[in-house]
This record gives structure tokens, C-alpha cells and sequence, in this order.
């Protein structure tokens, strides 16, 4: 057996937590040593329940390991163990780590990264905030990092990709199993781009409910602060802020209206001592990042300077055209609202909307639900 | 002595004259109807020969056959009862009159002698006018139905004696007439109208372009953002039916036995909203009978499907061959009928199962995967067919009390005339009456775009993702808008416009 399928073997254990295998691999120096105690031996090993015995004498598990080495080999699954020299540092530094990352990409070392989390379900100003953050961040050459989930998760990863920046996605299966199937072009184009996927977990590992907490703290393992976009009251975002107080890292979280379902979450972490954030640099000043320095910022303005930026965004618009960005930056999301508000015909304000989403100024979200998206 | 009557026959919406033959000869006393009758035919011997003898003639007590021709037709139903009755009369020498060849006896009887309404009057009015019958005989009740076509002599007859009186000029019924038009004045009234809508002001016009090119249309939104009221009200703003549309109608009404009594003409275009439990069958027609389904009885009017996920899979795609053709063909072991379904789809859905996906107060308990679950029922090749797809936003306080006058269906339904009419001047001689109908070819032909217009249609095409599917619905859609600005081009506007009808194709996150 090759010194690599004696990782797969131990890192494909069920029921052995990462803290019990990193103390057994304290104690015992190499995966092979234990691949080979006996069951008196283990008996003897503190620590380990008889569920642990009997999972680490099982034959089964012993033998799927070749088949497992074959896939990986076969999708270009890499792995790195927590002894070597590029297994990520920060990560190394936390309670449980993973004793074996499996990896797609390029595992470099990533000087500055910071994760980038929130609901699945998002609102459209979640969405316009995390492309907007992660956009802004890896601009600065931030690795941006984050689950690969849908919603708030792929809008980070595209918004650093957008930026041509770097990204890293956990999964919470193994890499020849993506979650959800819909992102698997993301996780092509992560890895195209010169980015990196990895998870703790050995290929065929479907995507199990508690995978993702512990995922989760993989995310903010690596990274040098968690930014929560948007979360729900119960939400495993708060579970990531969690794993990032627990590690030592900055929480940051963007505010929301508090009556809106999808911010409670963030705004009770401004209200526990998280970092309010309104821009990229209130995220970069509590770091010694120094990052790419002559970088002008496409989304950092002031309020102030917000509203003259659309007013010049006015030129070259129609009057009409106005009347109606003008309602939508006053909250008119809906049509309904925007034809009253304005008073304007639907007849006409149907192809004025259409008109300044095709100049890029407003965007729509499911539900025919107008925002300015500049 | 033999006699020859004739009675009528329903083939699908369509009757199909039936000659009533009576042979009475000496024998052994019998009484036998041949010609493919079904179970009713054969029973009708009976009500017959207790027809006649309650109403005071002797029955005769010799050897009676009768045929119904074309004997290879398939016949059912009691309105031969009449026929059958006179045939007897006439050949025992009750009835004098023997020059019966314009004469048309339809009803069933009862054993008292007096006539009973049958389903179908009118169509079997309509197949008599076709065939130069010039005097009909209905049941007094169904003579409203009847007395649509002012070239026949509808005489209403409440018993057997009647028809003898009339015929051997004892007493002679006059013809019964109606004033058609004043049907159709009258009737003009809705009691559903748009102005009762309070609000919702992108919506009205999402649905008047529907009317206007008779697109099938799909609304979204969550649970009482007053789906199903705007749909009740899109036919008050259909254009005006004409004479022959009506007609349809209430063919395929009055065969389905759903014509009140006492009514002649359905001058309404028909709102129908069938249950989602439904089934395949009774959306499309078919059964033993081969009855009209819904599609057919919307003929002309609204088929309505609310909650449309909730619909079984099945029953949906039945509905994709006669949305595509307007007509759909039941085939049973009876034969095969076609009916006529040209009706304007309207779908309703909840965005999700809980039905708050789209509300900013975030009520919905959905997961992403559970949303997408539930729109991802809609099959593809149905909303293919679908072209207006609209969100509804539920209707705030301030517009439920607000005391503005909202515009009645009257006024809309005034514009959705003329930009129908535009159509139809349109595509006068092409077997088409509206945008929707259009097939690629003659969207080629109708909906050219200008340069800019369509350079502004492929950056739309690239920004928002639309699937290719979408660029036809897009045109014809425009098309109409055009129709309604008096626009004999499309211009940026209108396209753009039928684009913001297009939310379901475009890309999700």
C-alpha cells in the first residue's frame, strides 16, 4: 500500500472525529502505525470509543481504499496531509483540524484570505453586496473563500472571479460529488482560474446534513476573517462566525434592514461586537494587509459621494428615464410600486425599465423585482 | 306503407341528418328499431308506443320497423323519439300530410305524449339549415336555442297532438322568432369588470396584451394577490364575439348539456376554471360519449388553471397538442370526433409551495431546492406555449381604499377591438385571426425588425440570458404591441416591452 492510501484510509473513518485522528496521529506519528495496532493495542489507546475500535479494524473500509486512490487519480483529486509543508498554515493552527485536505486547483500559499458567507436564499441587496464586497476585496488581491452553496456562496465565488481574483471552495462532500449539482460549472471555472477547491472529505462522499457545519469551520480555518453577507435567525452562517470566534478570526457582517428576515442574523452579530462593514477597507484596516496598494476602488464611495455619483449617472438619460431611477432609488422595487410612484403608463415604463437594464444601471431579481445595480 | 322522416344525428359539434324510415306490414306483431341505435334508441320503442297511446291514438298492432339511415352511423340518444313516433303516425295514416322531406322532428318523448328538450338543438338547427330543411319541430322548451337561425321555421310543439294538428292543418303553430341582436345588446353587460380592480396597474396591461393578441399567459404570485380575480375578469375585456363565434359556443355548450334552459345564445365568452385535481380526460375531452373537454368548453373564452403546479403532471401535457392547434381529435372505439379549443391559456402559480417566495416580508419557509422544485413542474415545452409570463405583487392597503376611478372593462376592451381588428384585417385569407397564431414562417413575414430593433433584441439576448425559445414568443409578442400603438413596425419599444414578459426565461442564480 502506497503512504498516500494509508491517509485516504484514516481520513475516510466515520465516526472518528478529526480531533480523535489528529491525537492518534500525535501519538503515533504515522497512518501507517495505526493501520497496523491491534485491537488490544487500540484498547489501550485513550480516547477511543469501541465504535472507533471496531471502525478502524474494519476490513471493509481497508479494502475500498485502492478504489478510492484510483479516482483520485482518475478526476486529478490531489491530496495533502497535515504534516507537509503547503498544508495550509492557518488551518494547521485551529482545534480539529482536518488531517487530510483533498484538493482540485492550486494550493499555494494564500497570504490574505477572507471567507465570504451567507444564506442560500438570498434578497437581491444580499446578492448586490456580495458581489459587490467580494468584487471589491479580491480586487485588492484578497482570496476570496466560501462554500460553493448556492446563493450568497456563488455569488462571492464569481464576483472574485469576475475581479480575476483568486477563490477557494470548501465542500462539504467529496470533490467528485458536487453540491449542488447546478454550481458545477462554478467549480470548473474556480479551478480554471487558477483558484482552489478542496474539502476534508475522500472522493464518493455524499453531501451529508452534518457535513456542513463542520465544513464550515474549514472556511473560516483558513481565512483571516469571516464576512457574513446575509443570514436568517438560525443559519449556517451564524454556525461560521461561530467557528471564526471559536479560531481567533475578525467577524464582519454587512447590516440589513432589520425587519427583513435575511439580515437578523448579521445584525445580531453587529450587535454581539461583530465589525459593521460598509466597504472593503472597513475589513482591510483591521488587517496589517498591505495587498495591492494603487487600486481604485470601483464600489468605495461615501453616501455622499453616491448620490452625486448618480447624478451623473442622470446625463444622457431621458426625463422619463430619471423619474423612474429616481423611484427605484427611493425603494420602488416592484412594478405596481414603480408605475404609481412615477405615474408613469405601464405601456411605456415596461420598455424605459428595459431600456436602463440594458444600459446596466438597474438589474432584475426573481420576481420582476427592479434594483439599481451601479 | 312506409314513411320517410328525417331527424338529426350530433357528430362531435356538427349534426349529421338521419332519415327516420317506418315500415308497417302485416306479421306477427313486433317493433324493431335497427341502425346502430344505442341503449336509448331501443328504449325509445317504448316511450313510443306509450307516447301514442296516451295522447288518444290507437298504436298499431301489426309488424313496425323502423331504420335509422346511414344504418353503418353510430346513434345515440332519445332525440329520435319523435321522429320515430311521426314516422309511425304517417305510415298508419294518423298524420296526412305525407310530403315530409323539409321537415325536421327532433325531442324526446315522455309517456304522457308530451316533448321533452334534448342537448344539441342547435347544432342540429344549424346542420338542418345547411341541408335546406325548412320547418324544424323542437321541444317548447329548447325553441330560444333554436330560433337562432332566422331562415328556418322553428316550430316550438309541447306534445305529440301538436305536431299531428299542425300537420294535417287542424291547427297550425306560427314559427317562432327571437331578435338575435337584441340578445347580444343585452348581454353586453358584465357583471365582473376590470374597474372593480383596484391597482395593479402593470398587471392590467400585462393582460390587455393578452387580449388584444390572444396569448396564453402565466401569472405569479403569492396566495391573494388576487390571481384568480383578474383572470375571472379577462374576458369582460375580450374583443366583441361576432355571430358565428357565439354560434360555436353555444354548440359545444348545448351538446355538453351545459346551455341554461331558456337561453338561445351564448353571448359571454365562456370564463372556464376547472379544478386541479382534474383529470387528463376532462381537460381534453373523451369518455364513453366522447364529451367536450375544458379546453373545448373555453372555446373562444378563458381556460383558467389555477394553482397550475398542483395539476397532475399528465392532465398539463395533454394540453400542449390543442393549445398548438386549436382543435383537439379524441379518438374512442365509437369513432373519432374533433372539437374545436382555440381558448387563451391563463396559468396561475405560486412562486413556491409555501407561496411567499416573492414577498419582501420573507415569509416563505422554501428551500432553494424546494422552489425550484415546484416552478420546475412547469415542463418546458408547455411554457414553450406560454407567451406573456407576468409576476403579481400583492395590492397595498392605500390602493384597497383609495377612491380612484379605475378604467372599466368597456373602455379596454374598445382598444383590445381595434388591435384585433388590425389582426384580422392582417392575416385575412391565412386561416389565422390573432398574433398568437403566427408560425415561424409568417413571423418572418409580419414582425420584421429594423436594424436598431434588432441589434437592441440580440444585446438582450446576451445580457439576460433568454433562451432561444423565447425569441419567437418575443416577437409575436411585440407584435401585438405594436398592433395596439397603430404601429405598422416594431419599433425598440415595443420589443422592449415583450421582453419584460419574459421573466421565466431568463437565467436564475
Amino acid at each position: 500500500m502506497r503512504d498516500i492510501e494509508y491517509w485516504i484510509w484514516l481520513s475516510s473513518l466515520e465516526g472518528l472525529s478529526s480531533k480523535k485522528a489528529f491525537d492518534l496521529l500525535e501519538k503515533y506519528k504515522c497512518p501507517d502505525v495505526i493501520y497496523g495496532l491491534s485491537e488490544n493495542d487500540l484498547k489501550n489507546t485513550k480516547g477511543l470509543t469501541e465504535k472507533n475500535i471496531k471502525e478502524l479494524l474494519n476490513s471493509d473500509k481497508r479494502d475500498r481504499v485502492g478504489a478510492m486512490y484510483e479516482v483520485m487519480v482518475r478526476n486529478n483529486i490531489k491530496m495533502v496531509n497535515i504534516y507537509e509543508e503547503i498544508y495550509p498554515q492557518k488551518l494547521k493552527n485551529i482545534y480539529d483540524p482536518p488531517i487530510a485536505l483533498y484538493y482540485m486547483g492550486k494550493l499555494e500559499s494564500y497570504s490574505f484570505s477572507i471567507a465570504v458567507v451567507g444564506s442560500r436564499k438570498t434578497t437581491g441587496y444580499g446578492a448586490k453586496m456580495a458581489g459587490r464586497l467580494s468584487y471589491d476585496l479580491s480586487m485588492r488581491g484578497v482570496t476570496i473563500v466560501s462554500g460553493l452553496a448556492k446563493g450568497i456562496d456563488s455569488i462571492a465565488h464569481k464576483g472574485c472571479l469576475d475581479a480575476g481574483g483568486k477563490t477557494i471552495a470548501v465542500l462539504g462532500s467529496g470533490l467528485d460529488n458536487i453540491y449542488p449539482q447546478e454550481n458545477a460549472g462554478l467549480f470548473k471555472d474556480i479551478i480554471d482560474s487558477k483558484g482552489l477547491v478542496l474539502s476534508e472529505y475522500p472522493p464518493g462522499m455524499p453531501p451529508l446534513q452534518h457535513n456542513f457545519p463542520a465544513r464550515n469551520r474549514i472556511i473560516s480555518g483558513i481565512s483571516s476573517g469571516v464576512l457574513v453577507i446575509e443570514a436568517a435567525k438560525r443559519s449556517g452562517s451564524l454556525i461560521t462566525a461561530g467557528c471564526a470566534l471559536e479560531q481567533g478570526r475578525e467577524v464582519f457582517a454587512v447590516p440589513g434592514n432589520i425587519d427583513c428576515a435575511y439580515s437578523m442574523g448579521t445584525n445580531q452579530l453587529i450587535k454581539e461586537g461583530a465589525k459593521l462593514v460598509l466597504n472593503a477597507s472597513d475589513i482591510l484596516e483591521e488587517f496589517e494587509y498591505g495587498g495591492i496598494q494603487n487600486f481604485t476602488p470601483v464600489h468605495e464611495d461615501t453616501n455622499e459621494k453616491i448620490s452625486k455619483k448618480y447624478l451623473n449617472l442622470f446625463k444622457g438619460l431621458t426625463t422619463d428615464e430619471i423619474k423612474i431611477l429616481k423611484v427605484i432609488l427611493k425603494g420602488a422595487h416592484n412594478i405596481e410600486e414603480i408605475l404609481e410612484r412615477s405615474s408613469i403608463s405601464a405601456k411605456d415604463a415596461n420598455s424605459i425599465l428595459f431600456m436602463l437594464e440594458m444600459k446596466g444601471i438597474i438589474g432584475q431579481n426573481p420576481g420582476k423585482l427592479f434594483e439599481v445595480i451601479i | 306503407m312506409v314513411s320517410k322522416v328525417k331527424s338529426c344525428a350530433l357528430l362531435g359539434i356538427d349534426g349529421c341528418i338521419v332519415d327516420v324510415e317506418t315500415d308497417i306490414s302485416n306479421g306477427i306483431p313486433s317493433f324493431d328499431v335497427v341502425g346502430l341505435g344505442d341503449m336509448a334508441v331501443r328504449e325509445s320503442r317504448e316511450r313510443v308506443r306509450a307516447a301514442i297511446k296516451n295522447s288518444g291514438i290507437d298504436f298499431p298492432v301489426r309488424r313496425i320497423t323502423i331504420n335509422l339511415a346511414p344504418a353503418s352511423l353510430r346513434k345515440g340518444g332519445s332525440m329520435y323519439d319523435v321522429s320515430i313516433a311521426v314516422g309511425i303516425l304517417v305510415a298508419s295514416d294518423i298524420i296526412k300530410n305525407t310530403e315530409l322531406s323539409l321537415y325536421m322532428f327532433l325531442g324526446e318523448l315522455s309517456l304522457d305524449g308530451s316533448i321533452k328538450p334534448i342537448d344539441g338543438i342547435i347544432s342540429m338547427v344549424c346542420c338542418a339549415v345547411t341541408n335546406n330543411i325548412k320547418n324544424i319541430f323542437v321541444p317548447e322548451t329548447n325553441s330560444d336555442e333554436a330560433a337562432v337561425f332566422s331562415s328556418v321555421n322553428i316550430l316550438p310543439v309541447k306534445n305529440l297532438n301538436d305536431i299531428i294538428k299542425h300537420l294535417n292543418g287542424d291547427k297550425i303553430i306560427p314559427s317562432y322568432l327571437i331578435n338575435v341582436d337584441s340578445i347580444f345588446m343585452h348581454n353586453t353587460k358584465d357583471s365582473l369588470d376590470f374597474c372593480d380592480v383596484k391597482g395593479q396597474a402593470g398587471l392590467k396591461r400585462a393582460m390587455e396584451v393578452a387580449a388584444c393578441g390572444s396569448h396564453n399567459m402565466l401569472m405569479i404570485g403569492s396566495p391573494g394577490s388576487g390571481k384568480t380575480m383578474l383572470a375571472k375578469r379577462l374576458p369582460s375585456i375580450l374583443p366583441d364575439m361576432t355571430f358565428e363565434e357565439a354560434v360555436q359556443i353555444t354548440k359545444i355548450h348545448s351538446i355538453s348539456g351545459l346551455l341554461p334552459r331558456n337561453t338561445s345564445l351564448i353571448t359571454h365568452r365562456p370564463f372556464r376554471n376547472p379544478h386541479h385535481t382534474t383529470s387528463a380526460i376532462s381537460l381534453v375531452g373523451g369518455g364513453k360519449q366522447c364529451k367536450p373537454g375544458e379546453v373545448s368548453l373555453a372555446h373562444y373564452g378563458v381556460l383558467f388553471l389555477d394553482e397550475f403546479p398542483e395539476f397532475e403532471k399528465s392532465a398539463i401535457e395533454v394540453l400542449r397538442q390543442p393549445l398548438e392547434d386549436g382543435e383537439i381529435t379524441i379518438s374512442r372505439v365509437n369513432g373519432s370526433i374533433t372539437y374545436p379549443a382555440r381558448s387563451t391559456l391563463i396559468c396561475a402559480a405560486n412562486p413556491c409551495k409555501c407561496g411567499y417566495y416573492l414577498e419582501p416580508s420573507n415569509k416563505c419557509s422554501c428551500t432553494p431546492k424546494m422552489v425550484q422544485q415546484y416552478l420546475g413542474k412547469l415542463s418546458q415545452p408547455l411554457l414553450d406555449r406560454i407567451d406573456i409570463h407576468a409576476e403579481i405583487h400583492p395590492v397595498r392597503y392605500d390602493d384597497l381604499n383609495n377612491e380612484v376611478k379605475e378604467e372599466t372593462s368597456a373602455v379596454i376592451r374598445e382598444r383590445v377591438n381595434r388591435a384585433r381588428r388590425i389582426q384580422t384585417d392582417r392575416y385575412r385569407g391565412l386561416g389565422i385571426y390573432s398574433n398568437s397564431e403566427l408560425t415561424p414562417t409568417l413571423i418572418r413575414k409580419y414582425c420584421e425588425l429594423d436594424r436598431n430593433t434588432s441589434s437592441l433584441l440580440k444585446m438582450a439576448f446576451e445580457r439576460l440570458g433568454l433562451s432561444a425559445r423565447a425569441y419567437d414568443r418575443i416577437l409575436k409578442v411585440a407584435r401585438t404591441i405594436a398592433d395596439m400603438d397603430d404601429s405598422e413596425k416594431i419599433k425598440s419599444e415595443h420589443i422592449a416591452e415583450a421582453i419584460q414578459y419574459r421573466s421565466m426565461d431568463r437565467i436564475k442564480i
